[in-house]
């Protein structure tokens, strides 16, 4: 199985003090899909993505990535593994312009590093520029280029969403982590982002997603996890996931 | 005039060997770290080069080497310890490591003269000091530049974001922490060279204090911001002095107030500077640029 699968998560627990955040979740991503997570607030799904990503450490259960058990690895070695990540709320750096933002993507594909990189060596210079070439045309496939060069803070509020996925995507993941992408914006922007995730599935990248539109799910994921109180309530094509009446009573209560 | 020169190059001389100590709390800084103890790096530089001066007759180049080593040295002990600790505490845990540097000088009389101090043997002169800057510098500006710039500027900013980018967080701190030991303890050389006597009170809070308003007051955000402060704090006061006396002190508080009010990001704030530019330039027409990405619903 682990020829096809891109991630499997196995039995993962996660206690805060006496509250049981997720119990025994268990579920697998296929290669080059994408795949959703759903579950009304508290549902455990942000907790799931920062375990999986590293930053937080599970207390039970497995998790292998591309079949290479990856449980008990922090998140900059995940990094290397290749899982990419954005954040629900926001975290772009500080000052630094929409360009730069996405060079320090590329801090784990830059190879001459140490005193050769420091001393400005024409090696060090020619990577410098291919990767500022890269990051430009990663700004281009999210729609950005132009804006390449302002502070990431003057951006609006869907553009800094689109520069953060742009981070995320310039250090060529092999699993890329969306977590509620298109929290707090209009249908014009939401679209947006959907679009840009069916195409980078089509460019051979797995892609999960936290989400609570379920009009997005339905029209981007190949298949849905539907979350509730921290256990895998249902696991199916979104069309099917979202009539099956232990999912409508989670979401909607009867 | 002969002694207005003097005065000059005397003040400019503390503003180099300031600027050396303030790029060193300036290095770690920049990877997020707010550590006062530059001021043991340099007590630790000072002394044990001060020593072998008048104990091997070491010269000024060789001391500067030394006194790097030990800053750099002391660094990487304590910084394996201290850098696990978060924001304040490592602050405080690095004012805790300045009183224990004096306990420890005061105690190691044989090396250090204790508390009766040492003479320094070997004279710093204004050329010597442009030259240790300027290396100083130019390692700075091209650290900036590199790979490392890169992961020290993301830790600071976000150390959670810096990690899932894949940046080795704690190491370039270490990193970043034992750079500031080197610079400490060559600018400890520097300045006992310039003091021409050292004793337990010359390395102690009020140099950390002078220190940290050099690198926040001169901008903590860019290199050459430490450079700026170190004149403004160390350099300033120096020549001031001369005119006023006591009242000196009244001028740096007026100064510091100033800075703090209307220029909050330091004397070099490149984020302002950034800021003042895209406020200049005219918004790019959103509706032209997203059109691709908005066909339809």
């Amino acid at each position: 199985m682990s020829g096809t699968e891109a991630l499997a998560v196995d039995g993962l627990a996660k206690r805060f003090g006496g509250l049981s955040v997720l119990r025994s979740v268990s579920l697998t991503v296929p290669r080059d899909t994408v795949f959703g997570i759903a579950g009304p607030n508290g549902a455990g799904k942000t907790t799931l993505l920062n375990i999986i990503s590293g930053l937080l450490p599970a207390d039970g259960g497995s998790i292998r990535l591309y079949g290479d058990a990856c449980h008990h690895l922090p998140a900059q070695a995940l990094a290397r593994l290749g899982v990419s990540r954005t954040f629900q709320n926001i975290r772009l750096l500080r000052g630094l312009t929409v360009v730069e933002q996405v060079l320090a993507g590329t801090y784990r594909r830059r190879r001459v590093g140490g005193l050769r990189g420091s001393a400005g060596t024409p090696r060090a210079r020619a990577e410098l520029r291919d990767l500022r070439e890269q990051a430009l045309e990663t700004l281009e496939s999210v729609g950005l280029r132009d804006a390449a060069d302002r502070l990431a803070e003057t951006l609006s509020y869907g553009d800094q969403r689109r520069l953060e996925i742009a981070r995320a995507l310039v250090s060529r993941p092999r699993l890329l982590l969306l977590d509620e992408p298109t929290a707090g914006m209009n249908a014009a922007d939401w679209t947006g982002i959907g679009e840009l995730v069916t195409g980078l599935r089509e460019s051979g990248t797995t892609i999960v997603v936290v989400e609570h539109n379920m009009r997005l799910i339905q029209a981007i994921c190949d298949r849905v996890a539907v979350l509730a109180s921290g256990e895998v309530i249902a696991c199916d094509e979104p069309g099917v996931c979202l009539r099956r009446p232990e999912v409508r009573k989670a979401y909607f209560g009867k | 005039m002969g002694q207005q020169l003097t005065l000059l190059i005397s003040a400019a001389e503390f503003a180099l060997a300031g600027a050396v100590l303030a790029l060193s709390t300036y290095m770690t800084l920049w990877a997020g770290l707010l550590s006062f103890a530059t001021v043991s790096f340099a007590a630790v530089g000072a002394f044990f080069a001060t020593h072998l001066m008048n104990s091997a007759g070491l010269g000024l180049w060789p001391a500067l080497l030394v006194g790097g080593l030990g800053g750099g040295v002391v660094a990487a002990v304590t910084g394996l310890l201290l850098i696990r600790l978060a924001g304040h505490w490592l602050a405080l845990a690095t004012v805790a490591l300045i009183l224990v540097t004096r306990v420890v000088v005061v105690n190691l009389g044989g090396l250090t003269g204790g508390s009766q101090g040492e003479v320094v043997p070997v004279e710093v002169h204004l050329w010597q000091l442009i030259v240790v800057l300027g290396v100083a510098c130019l390692i700075l500006a091209r650290l900036a530049r590199s790979r490392f710039g890169t992961a020290a500027v993301a830790t600071r900013e976000d150390p959670t974001v810096a990690a899932t980018m894949g940046i080795p967080v704690r190491r370039v701190q270490a990193v970043a922490f034992v750079i500031s030991g080197v610079l400490g303890g060559v600018g400890g050389v520097l300045q006992a060279g310039l003091l021409r006597y050292i004793d337990p009170d010359s390395f102690y809070i009020d140099l950390a204090v002078t220190v940290i308003a050099c690198v926040v007051l001169g901008g903590a955000y860019h290199w050459f911001g430490s450079v700026i402060g170190a004149v403004v704090f160390t350099g300033l006061p120096v020549y001031v002095n001369q005119f006023i006396g006591q009242g000196q002190a009244i001028i740096d508080g007026a100064l510091l107030l100033i800075i703090m009010i209307w220029l909050p990001g330091g004397l070099v704030d490149p984020l302002r500077w950034r800021r003042l530019r895209d406020g200049r330039r005219p918004a790019p027409t959103p509706d032209k640029r997203r059109e691709p990405a908005e066909v339809n619903s």
